[in-house]
This record gives C-alpha cells, sequence and structure tokens, in this order.
C-alpha cells in the first residue's frame, strides 16, 4: 500500500536533493573545482533529450506500434557521429560569438538581426509549450496511477482535478523556483550554470537505473528472459503482430531524420549541448557515450510494452503507464515509486532546461529589444541594468511554467504523449535550414532565413496546431475533416490534396519544402548588408577566422574606454564588468586607465561581453550607441575579411612555397659550383701527377736507352747512369707512394694507428734518417728540446712523415756550408707546437698559404729545379689536422722561413675527420 | 572530400553506415516477423539493437584510437577543423 502523503514526500524530497545538488555545484564552481568539467558528465547532460516522453511514451508506442518508437533514438545516434563535424562547428561558432540560445545563433549568424532572433524565439515558445506541459502531464498521471495502488487503473478513469489539488501544478511550481534559482544566477548567460547542469546529469543517471530496474524486473523476474517472453508474445496474434517492420507505419524514415535534427534544433539541446559545454573536446567522448544511453535506455522498451500487451489483454490500461503498471500488478510497490521516481527525473530535467532555455531567449530576443527602444522607458540613461534583466528572464520562467501548465490543463487531454513530442520536434525542425544553411553557406541571407521560418512556421501552425486545436474542441470541429473555411483542398491533414501520409509526414513534407526553398531562394536574389556578410564569413569559416590571433575587428575605434565600461557596467553589473576588464587589460599586457581611446579589439571586446549577457543584436546596437561618428565602414571590414580568410591564405601559400624553392634553388646551384670545382681540381691533379711522372720516367728511358745503344761504355760511365737511373726510380716510387697516400687520407681510409707518441723522440728518429743529407751538404742542424715531453695522441708513422718532410723541405732550401736549421719544441697549455727554421731564401706572403696545396711549388731560380713532389706539404697538412692540430709558416723574403704544426695535447679522442678536398 | 583526416574521413562513412544500417531496404532483408528468432528474440528486433551497438562500438573504437606514434598522421601538424571539407 501506498499512502498519497509517502508519494508526495518522496517527490518533494526529490526535488530537494536536486536542489542540493544543484546548490553543492554551483558552490564547488565558484571555489574553482568545477563538478561538471568532464566528457562523461556532458554526454549524461545532453541525456536530458530523454524526457517523460521517452519514459513512459516509447512503451506507450511499441506497444501499438512494434518498433515505431526507434527511429526517434537512431537519429540522435547518427547525429552525433555527424556531430564530429556539424556540432563541433557550431561549438566553435558559438564560444567564439558568446552564443547564449539557438534565437541568438540564429539571429547573429544572419547580421544580429532583432527580428529574426525574436521570430525564433516566438516559434520556440509556441513550438515547445505543447511539450513542456506534457511533462507536466507525465508527471500528474504518473502520480495518480501509484496512488491508486494497488488498484491499476486507466487515467481515464480519473475524474477533473482542480488546480489547487494537482500535483502538476506544485510540481510545475516548484521547477520554477529552482529554475531561477540555479538558472539565472549570472546575467551572462553564456556563464555555465553548473548547478543545473550537475543536477541534471543526476537526473539523467536515475532515470536510466529507474527504466533499467523495471525492464530488468519485468523480463527476468515476471518472465523468463527475452525467449521466454518473445515466445508467449508471439502465441498471441495481436501481439505477435507488432513484431513485424508493418507495424511501424509509413514514417520511419520521416522520424530518423526528424529527431536527426531535433538533437540540435530543440532550445533545450541547444542549452545542454552547445551553451553549457565547458570545453569543445568533450565532444568527442560525447560522441559515442551519449548514443551508448540511448541505447542503453531503449534496451527494454519493448519487453516491458510486450509484457503489458500480455499482462493486461483486455487493453483497461493506458499503454503509456506499463512501465508503472507492470510493478503494481506484480505487487512491486517499491519499484513503482522508484519508476515513478524516474519518470518525474525525467520530466523535471527537461522542464528545468526547457523553461531556462526559453526564458534567456525570451528576454534578451523578444523583451530586451523592445524595452531598448520604447523611449519613455529611458532604459539607455538607467545606470545599472543586471538585475532588471534578471527580473526579466525569472518573470519568463514563471511565465513560461504558467503557459505550459495551463496547456496542458485545458488542451493536454485530447493527445497521446508521443504525438506532442513530435509536434514539437516538427516545430524545432523549422529552425534547421536557417542554421545548418547558415554554417554551410556563405550565401544565406537575413531575408532568406526570415522567409523560411516564417512559411514553415506558418504550414507548421496549419498542419499540426491548429488541428489540436479542434481536436480540442477549441475550433469547429469540422475544421480538419473539411478545411478552412470549407475548401477541401486546405484541410489540414491533406493539404493541396495531399493524402496517404502520416499527420507528421505530411506536415514535415510542407513545411519543409516550404521552409527551404523560401531561404534558398530569397538568399539566391537577396542583396545581403555588409553585417550580413561579415557574419556569414565568421559562422561559414570559423576554423579559419577564429585561428588567428583576436580575430577581425569589426569596429574602428572611435569611443573612449570609459564610455565601453560604463556601458557593460550598466548590463552587467559593476563588479562582473570590473573583473572582465581587469582579465583583458592582462591577458593584453595593456594599461586602460591610461587608454582614452578604445581601439578595435577592445570595442570587439566589450561587444562580446554584452552579446554574452543580452544577445547579439542588442550588443551591437548597445555598442554602436556609444560609438561616436562614423565608426565603421562595413565594406572596408568586409574587405579585410575577405582578404585575410582567402586573399592572405593564399599568398602565404605561395610566399612559403616560392621560398622552398628559393632554398632548393640556391642549394642546388652551391652543389653544382662545387661538383665543377672537384672536377677542376680532379683535372689538374691527374695532368700533374702525369708531369710528375713522366719526368722521371724520361730519365730514366733515355739512360736506359743510352746503356742499351752503348754496350761498351765505360764501366766508370755506366755506373754514374745507373745510380741516375735508381734515383729516379726511387723517386717515382716516393712519388707514388705520396699520391697513393693523399688519396686515402682525402677519402678516408687511411689506416691511422692511433697511439700515445712521444714527439721527441719522433723528432730524434727523423734527424737519424736524414743527418747523412744533412752532413753530405754540410748544413748545420741544432735542436732545442725541452727535457719532459708529454705525450700526444696520433700515428707514430705519419707525425714522422710530417717531420720528416719538413726537415727535408728546409735542407733542399738551404745552401751548402752556409745553411742553419733549427728543430725546436714548445710545451704549451694546450698543444704541443713543433717548429723548423732554415735560413734559406724565404717564402713570399702570396705564396704562404698556396704552398700546402697539391703540387705547388716555389719556382726560386736560385736553387734550380726542386727534387720535392710537390706533395709533402699537402700531406702534411692533412695529416696534422686529422689529429685536430694545425701548420702554418711564417717567412720573408731572403730571410728563411719557419714551418711550424702544432698538435693537441688533450685531444685524447675521436680525431677529426678531414675535411673533403 | 580533400583534406579530410583519415579520422574524420572514417566517421564520415561511418554515418553512411548507420544510415544504410538504419533504413527500410535493408530492414525488410530481417523483417521476418515471428517467424524467425535469435536466441528467442525477434530477427527484427535482434538485428536493430546488434547494429545498434556495433555502429557505436565502432564510433568509440574509431575516436578513441590514438593516432599511430611516428607515422604518417603524426607527422602532419592536426588541423584544428578536422570535419571541414570545402
Amino acid at each position: 500500500m501506498l499512502p498519497g502523503w509517502l508519494i508526495l514526500a518522496t517527490s518533494f524530497g526529490y526535488l530537494c536533493v536536486l536542489f542540493a545538488i544543484a546548490y553543492y555545484g554551483d558552490k564547488r564552481a565558484d571555489e574553482g573545482h568545477s563538478l561538471i568539467a568532464n566528457p562523461y558528465t556532458y554526454a549524461l547532460s545532453i541525456a536530458v533529450y530523454c524526457t517523460s516522453w521517452t519514459f513512459y511514451g516509447s512503451v506507450g508506442r511499441a506497444a501499438s506500434n512494434g518498433i515505431d518508437f526507434l527511429p526517434i533514438y537512431l537519429g540522435p545516434t547518427l547525429m552525433f557521429a555527424l556531430g564530429w563535424f556539424v556540432l563541433r562547428k557550431i561549438l566553435r561558432i558559438s564560444k567564439f560569438h558568446r552564443i547564449t540560445s539557438i534565437a541568438d545563433f540564429v539571429s547573429s549568424r544572419y547580421g544580429k538581426s532583432h527580428l529574426l532572433g525574436g521570430l525564433v524565439t516566438v516559434i520556440a515558445v509556441v513550438g515547445i509549450m505543447p511539450y513542456i506541459s506534457l511533462q507536466l502531464k507525465a508527471v500528474s498521471t504518473s502520480f495518480n496511477v501509484v496512488l491508486h495502488y494497488p488498484d491499476i487503473a486507466s487515467p481515464r478513469g480519473i475524474g477533473y482535478v482542480t488546480l489547487f489539488g494537482d500535483t502538476a501544478f506544485y510540481v510545475a511550481m516548484v521547477l520554477a523556483a529552482f529554475a531561477i534559482l540555479f538558472g539565472t544566477r549570472h546575467i551572462d548567460a553564456t556563464e555555465h550554470h553548473e548547478g543545473m547542469v550537475a543536477a541534471i546529469v543526476f537526473e539523467s543517471a536515475v532515470k536510466l537505473i529507474a527504466f533499467l530496474a523495471v525492464g530488468g524486473f519485468v523480463a527476468f523476474t515476471v518472465f523468463d528472459g527475452f525467449a521466454d517472453l518473445f515466445a508467449q508474445a508471439a502465441a498471441v496474434p495481436e501481439v505477435q503482430r507488432l513484431m513485424s517492420f508493418e507495424a511501424a507505419g509509413s514514417n520511419w524514415v520521416t522520424l530518423t531524420m526528424l529527431s536527426m535534427v531535433a538533437i540540435i534544433c530543440l532550445p533545450r539541446q541547444f542549452q545542454m549541448a552547445v551553451v553549457e559545454n565547458v570545453d569543445e573536446s568533450h565532444l568527442n567522448k560525447a560522441i559515442w557515450l551519449f548514443p551508448l544511453y540511448l541505447f542503453l535506455i531503449n534496451l527494454f522498451v519493448l519487453p516491458i510494452a510486450f509484457a503489458g500487451r500480455l499482462s493486461f489483454l483486455d487493453g483497461h490500461v493506458d499503454a503509456d503507464t506499463y512501465v508503472l503498471a507492470l510493478p503494481m500488478a506484480h505487487h512491486r510497490p517499491w519499484l513503482a515509486l522508484f519508476a515513478y521516481i524516474g519518470g518525474l527525473s525525467a520530466a523535471t530535467a527537461m522542464v528545468i532546461v526547457e523553461t531556462v532555455a526559453l526564458s534567456t531567449m525570451v528576454c534578451n530576443d523578444l523583451v530586451v529589444p523592445v524595452l531598448l527602444r520604447v523611449p519613455w522607458l529611458r532604459l539607455a540613461d538607467r545606470k545599472d541594468l543586471s538585475r532588471l534583466f534578471l527580473r526579466i528572464r525569472r518573470g519568463a520562467i514563471v511565465f513560461i511554467l504558467l503557459l505550459g501548465y495551463l496547456y496542458f490543463h485545458f488542451i493536454g487531454g485530447s493527445y497521446a504523449l508521443v504525438t506532442i513530442g513530435l509536434v514539437s520536434f516538427a516545430a524545432a525542425a523549422q529552425f534547421a535550414p536557417a542554421i545548418f544553411g547558415g554554417i554551410y553557406w556563405k550565401g544565406g541571407t537575413r531575408r532568406g532565413a526570415l522567409a523560411g521560418l516564417s512559411l514553415g512556421f506558418l504550414v507548421w501552425i496549419y498542419t499540426l496546431l491548429l488541428p489540436a486545436f479542434a481536436l480540442s474542441g477549441w475550433l469547429p470541429a469540422d475544421f480538419t475533416a473539411a478545411g478552412a473555411f470549407g475548401l477541401t483542398f486546405l484541410k489540414p491533414y491533406a493539404l493541396f490534396g495531399l493524402e496517404g501520409m502520416d499527420h507528421i509526414s505530411h506536415a514535415l513534407f510542407w513545411s519543409m519544402l516550404l521552409n527551404i526553398g523560401a531561404y534558398v531562394a530569397v538568399s539566391l536574389v537577396d542583396r545581403p548588408s555588409p553585417t550580413e556578410r561579415i557574419q556569414a564569413t565568421l559562422f561559414v569559416e570559423v576554423f579559419r577566422q577564429t585561428s588567428g590571433e583576436s580575430g577581425t575587428r569589426l569596429w574602428r575605434g572611435s569611443a573612449t574606454v570609459e564610455d565601453l565600461r560604463t556601458l557593460v557596467e550598466r548590463f552587467l553589473g559593476h563588479g562582473h564588468a570590473e573583473i572582465a576588464f581587469a582579465a583583458y587589460a592582462r591577458r593584453n599586457r595593456i594599461d586602460l586607465n591610461s587608454m582614452g581611446e578604445a581601439d578595435g579589439d577592445l570595442v570587439q571586446f566589450a561587444e562580446r561581453l554584452l552579446a554574452g549577457a543580452i544577445g547579439a543584436a542588442s550588443a551591437r546596437a548597445m555598442v554602436a550607441s556609444v560609438i561616436k561618428g562614423e565608426g565603421v565602414s562595413l565594406d572596408e571590414i568586409m574587405q579585410i575579411l575577405d582578404e585575410t580568410s582567402q586573399v592572405l591564405e593564399y599568398s602565404r601559400q605561395l610566399e612559403q612555397k616560392s621560398k622552398a624553392l628559393e632554398d632548393a634553388t640556391a642549394e642546388l646551384q652551391a652543389a653544382n659550383e662545387r661538383l665543377k670545382e672537384l672536377d677542376q681540381l680532379k683535372d689538374e691533379f691527374l695532368s700533374t701527377v702525369t708531369h710528375e711522372l713522366r719526368t722521371p720516367l724520361t730519365s730514366v728511358r733515355s739512360f736506359s736507352e743510352i746503356l742499351y745503344d752503348t754496350p761498351d761504355l765505360k764501366t766508370e760511365e755506366r755506373q754514374k747512369f745507373l745510380g741516375i737511373i735508381i734515383r729516379e726510380s726511387e723517386r717515382l716510387t716516393r712519388l707514388i707512394n705520396q699520391v697513393l697516400d693523399l688519396t686515402k687520407i682525402e677519402a678516408g681510409r687511411m689506416d691511422w694507428q692511433m697511439g700515445k707518441v712521444d714527439l721527441k723522440a719522433v723528432i730524434e728518429d727523423a734527424i737519424a734518417t736524414l743527418s747523412h743529407r744533412f752532413q753530405e751538404r754540410s748544413i748545420a742542424l741544432r735542436r732545442e728540446l725541452p727535457e719532459n715531453v708529454p705525450a700526444v695522441m696520433g700515428d707514430r708513422d705519419q707525425l714522422m712523415q710530417v717531420v720528416i718532410n719538413l726537415l727535408s723541405n728546409a735542407e733542399k732550401f738551404c745552401r751548402p756550408k752556409t745553411g742553419n736549421v733549427v728543430v725546436s719544441l714548445k710545451v704549451g697549455p694546450d698543444e704541443i707546437v713543433v717548429s723548423i727554421s732554415d735560413n734559406g731564401p724565404g717564402i713570399a706572403l702570396k705564396d704562404q698559404e698556396l704552398i700546402f696545396e697539391k703540387f705547388h711549388q716555389v719556382s726560386d731560380g736560385t736553387t734550380g729545379n726542386p727534387t720535392g713532389s710537390g706533395l709533402g706539404l699537402a700531406i702534411s697538412r692533412k695529416i696534422v689536422e686529422y689529429f685536430g692540430g694545425r701548420i702554418w709558416v711564417a717567412s720573408d723574403i731572403g730571410k728563411g722561413a719557419v714551418f711550424s704544426f702544432a698538435i693537441p695535447l688533450r685531444r685524447a679522442a675521436a680525431p677529426r675527420a678531414v675535411g673533403r678536398a | 572530400m580533400k583534406g579530410l583526416e583519415p579520422k574524420s574521413a572514417q566517421i564520415g562513412a561511418l554515418v553512411m553506415l548507420g544510415m544504410v544500417l538504419f533504413n527500410p531496404p535493408l530492414l525488410e532483408v530481417f523483417n521476418a516477423g515471428a517467424t524467425r528468432m535469435v536466441g528467442g528474440v525477434p530477427l527484427l528486433f535482434f538485428y536493430l539493437f546488434f547494429a545498434w551497438a556495433v555502429l557505436i562500438g565502432l564510433m568509440a573504437f574509431v575516436i578513441e584510437r590514438r593516432p599511430r606514434v611516428g607515422g604518417e598522421r603524426t607527422a602532419v601538424p592536426k588541423r584544428r577543423d578536422p570535419g571541414k571539407a570545402d
């Protein structure tokens, strides 16, 4: 037994929990710890889509039409997959323009038009009102059903209830209080109502769990699993009929498309999915989480519907109440109460969000624009308007809820739950062409949207709303049967003789035909104003326009900072404005107090601040009122916009490409020159080598020929010739060895024997090797070597080669008898320097670098033909450089030369690779 | 559809798949009334919920999968507007 007070207490206890959650959510948000800033709560908040229409109505529809309820949930699944493109774009646009509602979105897109925003608001209020009343009706009906436990009475049997005896009235009032408390905390409507969202998230969880509980109970306790349930159903012909697709009726595709559009165009969905969105990235998870929620909440619809049909075969129980009636019929009062709470949460969540969304629209797009235009109110002179606007919004909430309640009370009885929902869907669908056209087609204009929306709305009224009035007795009953004024081609369910469709498909076809047709046709012949063109570009190209810094300047500064600040203060209140401006100054590192004239960015910032509070259209009008003089040249802006969006983009790409090309060309040229140089060097090298080889070869050959031709040569003479041949062959061998060494080093194929080398010993060995030559020519050789010389890293044989090269060079250029060569070694902090000085003719400055090149020989008459190959110094340089050292010469003509090389001390490892020739 | 990220193209394909799966020509194939049951559930019902679950699973898979590290996908800087295909 469930006493009335218990149900009432539970209901209001549940609502109190909602208040507590919302209060806590707001408190946490104020402390900076958001409860809802994650993708899971975002997905759950969008589940406000599942109203009592889902909770009770789906089962009712399934009980009479089988699978027909499903398109309402398949559509949103598809739309959320598409949301990857569409919703993301709407989110980006809305964040950028601080959109407060769907009316604001449409108005903002089409040149911030007051008229369009107002029209959307009117359509939304008129179209959604039945939907709100549907929720109240569900609350009232379900309360009565549970109240009569265990008597499973049909709600049709319940008599008329007075206004104040009706639970729905009190629930409506409590919800109004909730919406006022948590839906109108700030004047800035783009600020998130975190507490409200937290409560909605909780409600989404409750209704899902409640429905799953009932479903599980029915399928697994009442029946023995799905197989048992469907087997029993198949045995009853009239229930079995529901298992085929034919039961669903002809409007499957229509319903899919309608629900696809509704999931974005319903004001409460826009509020939750777009305005209350904390972070764009949350969308990614919601794309599959929200469809998953829909999947779960629909899983048991068919089992409950079939079980209901089987349990109440005589049809005395309304199918819309199966969710409650089944637990009651099987004597589970607590489960019934839980199901009732689930239904209550579904209904209240929808009512709360819808009223908050609608009140924002009514305030920003209907009341404020009118108030600001009425001169005798002198609103423009009031100091602080934020309180006034909050009061308007609160008034709007009460007004909408009362209207919804009255609608339910006087007219709602004539409809099944599902039909009312679809009528509202069809109204919301009228926004679709303006919204989707607006974000993908720049050509859509304000007049096009106005024409499309008005025509679509009129057709909707005529084909869906007026027949509903006729059914409720507000219009003559023959209106539906005979058409307006008795004209049969005006029959609202068969307009212009179009028959054979269900009412919704029929209405949708005609309204969409005229809506889209007028939108496109008028837009094509229209010439949009500059503001429209700017907004169109900003919306359609939102990803391109917002990626740049702060977007485009839509105002040229001729307002003072003080004017703007006062303006914003009047609408947002002193504290809010102060905080916002301070944040702006900090972000842009400017001092607003010292700034007299506001620049374009600041003006735009102020406009966007205002837009968040009073909507785009009013914000524009207000900012325009403080801009002095001409303010903006819109054509100019348009030009800038077009340039930034297209020309600049292209030219930037071109610039990048041409720069890349230039770089590539330069690289190619450098490589080419280098190749040429190398080629030339190789040629020179080859010709020099062959020349150098030919000289000794020639002498070897000529002396050999002499010996061959004259066998009777004197022994003394023959010996002399043979000596020349041997010397020349040796020279030849030496030359070839040197060429081989050089090419090996250059190619990096030299086999270096790295180890610790004592340079002093190397010098001593080299002197020992050459001492006989010095003695032969009586050249003095002195050494200045310190006692202790630290070892260096290197190849002993190669270093010896260097010293020998330098010594023999010195010997070669000295005159006999007077020649004097000094070998010295100095240990520095970083390196060891070996110097070999001679008193020869010296080397001219211009030749000092060249002598280290290959085959460069200083031609000097005094010493005659040099015996060197011209490779010694080049090889020496390669060797020294390989060990990280350097080699150089200091000399003056006539004063001898000093050849030095230095080997670094600390280069123990990793000798540097020799630069390629 | 040039300029679409691989992920966007995959999601676009899933939308089209869903449209085909959930609409009449294909539904008629599975429309067997009570004559054919899968695990005790009428074929039509089973098919619709099964296809729905598969589609949601695929959406989750495509969206949650991280792009391969070092692959082509990470080499290109991520565009901020994966959906725009103008």
